[in-house]
């Protein structure tokens, strides 16, 4: 059984390699599959649905077209998900929503607050997912793609930002969240 | 928890999270995906077709260069002759030509060369005698035409070819004529088929029937006159004309063309050819007789021909063609008084052509030609229109053309 995905790893690969041959049932019950949870990480991105819906749409077209791509090595989810944030990065691109990100870096930085972690262990998912929403787009950003387990680095090439800015953003973002979760909770 | 431990722990926690797509978006993705594949076959087919053309383009190049190279110092006289100067090898040691001629003709190489550039001309002659007679009274234009050609003919005509000709009907010398041939043509090969490349023709013609015998002068496209041939083929269309008293405008016609050889001289030919018909009658539309409607057809066809060229000179081809063309109707418009109505045509209207053509060439990539042909249209119900009048048509072609 893959770890990550809700497939076993045969029904997958059969799966992968009906929806190389264009099997249109196939590509749906791939899409059924991964759907659910592809748009919640497009979301997370977004900041909204209909933006969310877009960037799905985008995603699984691009998926089905570089399926030949993925060569059975790692994750398939995980390959998946490289796909979507790339695509909800493009669209954020697109919408000018990261020239935001190189602005505030020149806010001076807040003071940084440790980590509440009683409070967002007691968050729930979708409640953590609406907070990460209502971010401001840059810390956004660059905060989901630390949580998506991106280096600095390679934020910063993503975002076309230096590595410094993609670490004071990320720590306003973690501030800006602590600073809401205190509110909340 | 260090930083990296909240990540993951935040990522774990998100990653439980799931959200429900519309039911629609399936449809936009599966929607989007058939675009894309569309899209994707395009650029492939046109990614082929252009390699293909360049591969060809590379291929005729390459193929032109090795015969220009090849040839032999002695034979390569009349070769270099033909070619324009800046084609002469650098690396010849180029005689003054009378030197050169001085030097060949006691061999008799000289009336051996002359040889295949003679032998076009007597096909020329004889065609253009053949062209059609039947309309004696209707073929001022078509002696113009025949006039230009001839008097080319008479300008390459040479009394040392015409001599040449002369022998050549004697079987002893054609018999050794054509064992030497091979040898004169091996040589004079490559230049001749310098002409043998893809060419494509930019070409504006119209009609030269009877519009133009019956009112003076071909270029003249405004003059109209009454058909001859009584009947209506209008199939169902609403504007049915009144009676048999139509009046027409000379078609004009443009386009580009395309031709490939096939085989040496023999070329195959298509592209797209625009054709504006006007014509004007009385009709009943709307059950009101309206004196005056204005037809205005316009056509898009696909001509596809084969032509022969029976003289084949690095600037001056002459040749046959014969094809066909499938035109369809894009835009019919009818203007009567002030009100105006469109209608759509159904169908193709097939034709088949005949003609007779000239080249020469300027440059060595840009020429213009002149070719007079006679078209068969069917009968295709279509509007209205000089076409289906005169099924018969004389026309006229100019063009410019552009060697690949």
């Amino acid at each position: 059984m893959n770890k990550q995905s809700a497939l076993p790893d045969t029904d997958l690969k059969d799966l992968i390699q009906r929806c190389l041959k264009r099997d249109v049932v196939a590509q749906k019950r791939l899409y059924d599959t991964y759907s659910p949870k592809m748009l919640a990480l497009c979301i997370r991105y977004m900041g909204d649905r209909e933006a969310g819906m877009d960037v799905l749409q985008d995603g699984f077209v691009t998926v089905f077209s570089k399926l030949r791509t993925y060569k059975g090595e790692g994750s398939f989810e995980g390959w998946m998900r490289k796909i979507f944030v790339n695509e909800a990065l493009m669209a954020l691109r697109k919408n000018d929503v990261l020239r935001y990100a190189d602005k505030i870096d020149n806010v001076p930085a807040a003071h940084m607050m440790a980590s509440n972690e009683d409070a967002v262990s007691r968050m729930g998912a979708k409640e953590l997912t609406k907070l990460i929403e209502s971010m401001p787009p840059g810390y956004r950003a660059v905060f989901n793609l630390s949580i998506d387990g991106f280096q600095h680095d390679e934020i910063a090439r993503m975002l076309g930002i230096s590595s410094a800015s993609s670490r004071s953003q990320l720590s306003r973002a973690r501030d800006w969240l602590q600073k809401r979760i205190k509110e909340l909770y | 928890m260090n930083e990296k431990d909240l990540y993951t722990f935040l990522r774990e926690k998100l990653d439980t999270h799931t959200e429900m797509p519309d039911a629609s978006l399936w449809d936009g993705i599966r929607s989007k995906m058939v675009r894309r594949h569309r899209m994707m076959v395009v650029r492939r087919v046109s990614f082929i077709t252009v390699a293909a053309a360049a591969v060809l383009a590379a291929g005729l190049f390459i193929f032109r260069g090795d015969e220009v190279t090849t040839l032999p110092s002695a034979p390569s006289v009349m070769a270099e002759s033909m070619l324009p100067e800046s084609e002469v090898p650098a690396d010849q040691d180029i005689k003054p030509m009378s030197e050169q001629i001085a030097g060949l003709s006691s061999s008799g190489v000289v009336a051996q060369q002359a040889k295949p550039v003679t032998r076009p001309i007597k096909p020329v002659a004889d065609i253009l005698t053949e062209m059609p007679t039947e309309r004696s009274d209707k073929v001022d234009e078509e002696k113009i035409i025949a006039d230009v050609v001839v008097s080319d003919n008479e300008v390459v005509t040479d009394p040392v070819v015409e001599q040449d000709d002369k022998q050549a009907e004697d079987p002893a010398i054609r018999e050794w004529d054509e064992k030497d041939l091979d040898e004169i043509l091996g040589e004079e090969e490559p230049v001749r088929r310098k002409s043998k490349k893809n060419t494509s023709l930019f070409a504006i013609s119209s009609n030269i029937s009877n519009v133009a015998s019956q009112d003076g002068f071909m270029a003249d496209l405004g003059p109209k006159y009454a058909p001859s041939e009584s009947g209506t083929p209008f199939g169902s269309y609403s504007i049915i004309p009144f009676d048999d008293e139509l009046q027409f405008d000379v078609p004009l016609s443009f386009g580009f063309q395309f031709k490939q050889a096939i085989v040496p001289r023999l070329y195959v030919g298509t592209g797209l050819v625009y054709t504006y018909l006007h014509t004007q009658y009385s009709a009943m539309i709307d059950k009101e007789l309206q004196p005056n409607v204005s037809s205005q057809l316009h056509y898009l066809g696909i001509p596809l021909n084969l032509s022969y060229n029976f003289v084949d000179r690095p600037r001056f081809d002459a040749f046959v063609s014969v094809g066909g063309m499938v035109d369809k109707c894009l835009l019919s418009r009818y203007v009567f008084g002030s009100n105006e109505r469109r209608e759509k045509v159904e169908g193709v209207q097939w034709s088949v052509n005949l003609g007779v053509g000239v080249e020469y060439w300027f440059i060595r990539h840009v020429g213009v030609a002149l070719t007079p042909s006679v078209a068969y249209y069917f009968d295709n119900e279509q509007p209205p229109s000089i076409r289906t009048q005169q099924p018969i048509q004389f026309n006229l072609e100019f063009g410019l053309r552009f060697r690949l």
